[in-house]
């Protein structure tokens, strides 16, 4: 269409609202920043009461640590976030994170070089992205019935490939995956900073990720408009089962093998982290930056626990309760500044 | 002018993020009188209502019912206070019936809890009846047209109002044909017999000067003036909401080729469209009219692959196309705009620029697959002022906007698209007078550079003054078909309301 300004009142009086109507509070300045902000505000708050509870918390070598610590698990909920955005859930990738892993954890046993076993991590994970995709797009089952069911098979393919043991003498390459650096940085450092970089910007720049949230926001319109639902959403979950895939990489080298219970209940953080970060169950709303301050204060609490000697009995109920406070505040602030 | 206000409102302030949505708005209503509410879109109607339902907390002013000052601080409150509403955007249960939704928070139960089912029907068919409305009670709502769940809203709204003294109106006709309109103003006379006061909003100002008694007029937030609505021309009442005049349009016959884009031919679907054959010409307007149920969305659906044909074929451009989706008949160069912009329409938590150019998604893509942000704004910056959708900015997301700009930028994504036929369902729902002339206009424009339209519209006017051909459809046939000129308007309403006379 072209710009065709027909009429007077379309110019003047009808386009943005009236200069002279606009009312600067500071209230508002404050709502224009992203929602992130308040997490943000949380994280470091957080941080201000755990340094003063230990005094090691404020050291680089305890930064880098609870980074690398949380390196895997931030991974795989940038998958998680695009699933949710879609409106999705994906229950199975603790599932998935261990049998790709645990797979390319014997192949590199036997020799296969880095590349390969990246690749039959990968492929392990598109395969099962695909089959939990094809079955909530084309079969229609509810997400979390399928992926609660991928979340079984896969595990049980898992445990019947790996005769339940753990898998240990990885290859030297895999290892270095998760604990080498680059110019002083940690790889898994490098690789969670850039897998966050590209979703971002895959989210918010691109018509695959506007329409991720066309979907997620209102599935029947995006069809109407001409979007690719059934693509855009098998997509998603392929998303998310090979960034679990690779999560468990990271996780295999840095832990130098491939225990037999990794990932069990992986899925039950990872959503919490990105429910933190305000991405929407019901999908269309949030975005990865929120996340990986979820991942962050998740982060955290564990490794404040840690430094304070807290027995690990008590870090299921410390971690049920941070996130419900974080997610209450947030929730209050966000309503507030409708 | 000394019997007691039931509802005064005084010096009412609301305040959104970036602009003043009510500015001192005073406003009272006498018991037993129908008070109108008009003023373009965006100029604050619906956000008055949702103060006095209590969605929304005024930052200023007073709200008086029976003299006393009150605080509505949740729809409770309102309810308690006598108060009914019909919203603008129907609020129902989809998931539950039709009975279940007329009687919701008031369900017929016995004294242990049970549903008194059988009790609740016989009521619920009573009600339905007073709209004759032919839908079965325990079908789910989510089912329904948007009309029917729209008179559904006003029955419930209706029948609340047994105990309630005030019923608030918010476009209740904005999806209703002639026939459902005309028992609405039964039903509203009656209601008005009984001393109910009612709040009336409305963008058909000839229904506005016809059922009220007072006309309040709202202007970018500020109440302008209120009149006795007899003493009042729709001319005047015109100038005061816009500012200046509105011509109506004026069909300049435009241009049509003689080359078919569309050839529909023996289109079936499963009881709901019986043998349907037409054709639409480079360049065509084809209004289609008909009463609730005659099929028209239906039509509309199927052309676009939202309901599965059972038999018939569609050519797009001379080319048969196996229409069983959306992107199916999207691919040929056709657009959509749906009737119902809330489920089908808006992405609520996307901004007003990327509800513009959704549409435009792919082709606003580099070859890296980064969208041209600069572009699309430029784009949907363009589509909003040529539209006049009023918005705090490009980035505000669209659930913000009042129902009319929301309406404007869902039928903006279709234009930016250029297609070359264009489906329009109730195209201007919800739009102002001002801004529905400038839309004609656009329409007129367009179709004479050669887009092809049908036009789907319960307003017989709109209609009229627009098509080249019209087709009045009852009972899923195309009954009637007339040319340009070959009808006047009053026959056309008779056509379409006396529909057993096409019973042949
Ligand atoms: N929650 C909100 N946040 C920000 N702005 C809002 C919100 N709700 C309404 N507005 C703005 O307030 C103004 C008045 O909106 P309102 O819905 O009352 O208009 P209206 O008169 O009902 O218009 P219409 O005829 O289109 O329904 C509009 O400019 C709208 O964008
Ligand atoms: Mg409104």
């Amino acid at each position: 269409m072209k710009p065709e300004i027909t009429t007077q009142h379309t110019a003047d009086s009808r386009g943005e609202a009236p200069p002279g109507k606009t009312v600067w509070h500071a209230t508002h300045v404050l709502r224009k920043l992203p929602d992130e902000f308040g997490l943000l505000i949380i994280l470091i708050g957080f941080g201000v009461v755990l340094s003063i509870l230990s005094p090691y918390f404020l050291t680089l070598g305890n930064f880098v640590n609870v980074i690398i610590t949380m390196s895997s698990t931030g991974i795989v909920a940038v998958g998680m976030t695009y699933v949710m955005l879609s409106g999705g859930i994906d229950l199975s990738v603790g599932s998935t994170m261990a049998l790709a892993a645990t797979v390319a954890a014997t192949f590199s046993k036997e020799g296969v070089p880095l590349a390969g076993v990246i690749l039959i991590a990968l492929g392990i994970g598109i395969v099962i992205g695909l089959v939990n995709g094809i079955a909530i797009t084309k079969l229609r089952v509810p997400p979390l019935i399928t992926t609660l069911a991928m979340l079984s098979v896969a595990r049980g393919l898992q445990l019947i490939y790996s005769r339940a043991v753990t898998v240990t003498g990885l290859g030297d390459d895999l290892d270095s995956l998760g604990r080498a650096s680059i110019l002083g940085i940690p790889i898994p450092i490098i690789l969670l900073v850039s897998i966050y970089a590209i979703a971002s910007i895959s989210l918010s720049r691109t018509a695959f990720g506007r329409s991720i949230y066309a979907v997620g926001g209102n599935e029947r319109a995006a069809e109407i408009v001409g979007i690719q639902v059934n693509q855009v959403k098998i997509s998603v979950y392929v998303i998310s089962a090979v960034l679990a895939a690779f999560g468990g990489l990271i996780l295999v080298g840095r832990l130098g093998s491939a225990p037999t219970i990794m990932g069990t209940g992986l899925e039950l953080d990872v959503i919490a982290a990105v429910v933190i970060g305000g991405t929407s169950l019901a999908g269309g709303k949030g975005g990865v930056w929120g996340t990986l301050i979820g991942v962050a204060i998740l982060g955290l609490i564990q490794n404040t626990l840690n430094l304070l000697n807290v027995s690990p009995y008590y870090t299921q109920l410390v971690q049920g309760i941070v996130i419900f406070v974080a997610v209450a505040i947030d929730m209050n602030r966000r309503r507030k500044s409708v | 002018m000394h019997t007691a206000n039931v509802l005064e409102l005084i010096g009412i302030t609301k305040r959104f993020p970036g602009l003043v949505a009510l500015d001192q708005v005073d406003f009272s209503l006498l018991p037993g009188e129908i008070h109108g509410l008009v003023g373009e879109n965006g100029a604050g109607k619906s956000t008055l209502i949702k103060i006095l339902n209590g969605v929304l907390r005024p930052e200023g002013g007073e709200i008086r019912i029976d003299g006393q000052p009150q605080i509505i601080t949740n729809p409770r409150d309102a309810a308690a206070l006598g108060m009914a509403f019909i919203h603008q955007e129907p609020t129902l249960f989809p998931n539950l019936s039709v009975a279940e939704n007329l009687f919701a928070g008031r369900l017929h139960k016995s004294r242990w809890g049970f549903l008194r089912n059988s009790e609740q029907l016989r009521a619920a068919r009573t009600l339905l009846s007073k709209m004759e409305l032919s839908v079965d009670p325990t079908e789910r709502v989510g089912n329904l047209r948007l009309a029917e769940a729209q008179a559904i809203e006003i029955l419930r709204a209706v029948s609340d109002s047994a105990s309630a003294r005030i019923l608030i109106m918010d476009e209740p006709t904005s999806s209703l044909t002639e026939n459902e309109k005309r028992l609405l103003f039964r039903l509203i006379a009656s209601l008005k017999k009984e001393g109910v006061a009612i709040i009336y909003v409305s963008h058909f100002l000839d229904e506005v000067l016809n059922i009220c008694d007072r006309i309040t007029v709202l202007k970018d937030g500020k109440r302008v003036n209120t009149h006795t609505a007899k003493a009042l021309s729709k001319a005047d009442l015109i100038i005061e909401m816009v500012g200046h005049g509105v011509e109506s349009p004026k069909h300049m016959g435009s241009p049509v080729a003689d080359e078919v884009v569309l050839a529909v031919s023996s289109l079936n679907v499963k009881n709901l469209l019986h043998d349907i054959s037409f054709y639409l010409r480079r360049g065509e307007i084809v209004g289609i009219c008909g009463l609730l149920g005659a099929g028209k969305t239906e039509l509309a659906k199927a052309l676009f692959g939202l309901l599965r044909r059972e038999s018939g074929t569609i050519a797009i451009h001379g080319k048969p196309v196996d229409v069983r989706s959306p992107r199916d008949v999207i691919k040929e160069g056709v657009g959509f705009v749906t009737e119902s912009r809330l489920t089908e329409g808006i992405f609520a938590n996307l901004s007003v620029r990327e509800n513009t150019t959704i549409t435009l998604l792919k082709r606003l893509s580099s070859r890296l697959g980064l969208i041209a942000t600069r572009t699309q704004r430029q784009l949907a910056s363009n589509a909003v002022s040529d539209l006049g959708v009023r918005a705090a900015s490009l980035e505000q997301l669209i659930m913000y906007l009042s129902g009319g700009n929301q309406q404007k930028v869902v039928l903006g994504k279709w234009l930016l698209l250029n297609s070359t036929i264009l489906i329009l369902d109730e195209p201007t729902r919800g739009i102002d007078v001002g801004a529905k002339r400038e839309i004609y206009r656009i329409l007129q424009r367009i179709s004479a550079e050669g887009t092809s339209i049908l036009l789907i519209s319960s307003e017989i006017d709109e209609i009229f003054d627009l098509s080249d051909r019209i087709f009045v459809m009852y009972d899923g046939r195309i009954k009637k078909q007339f040319a340009r000129g070959e009808v006047t308007k009053n026959q056309l309403i008779a056509y379409v309301t006396e529909s057993t006379s096409l019973e042949t």
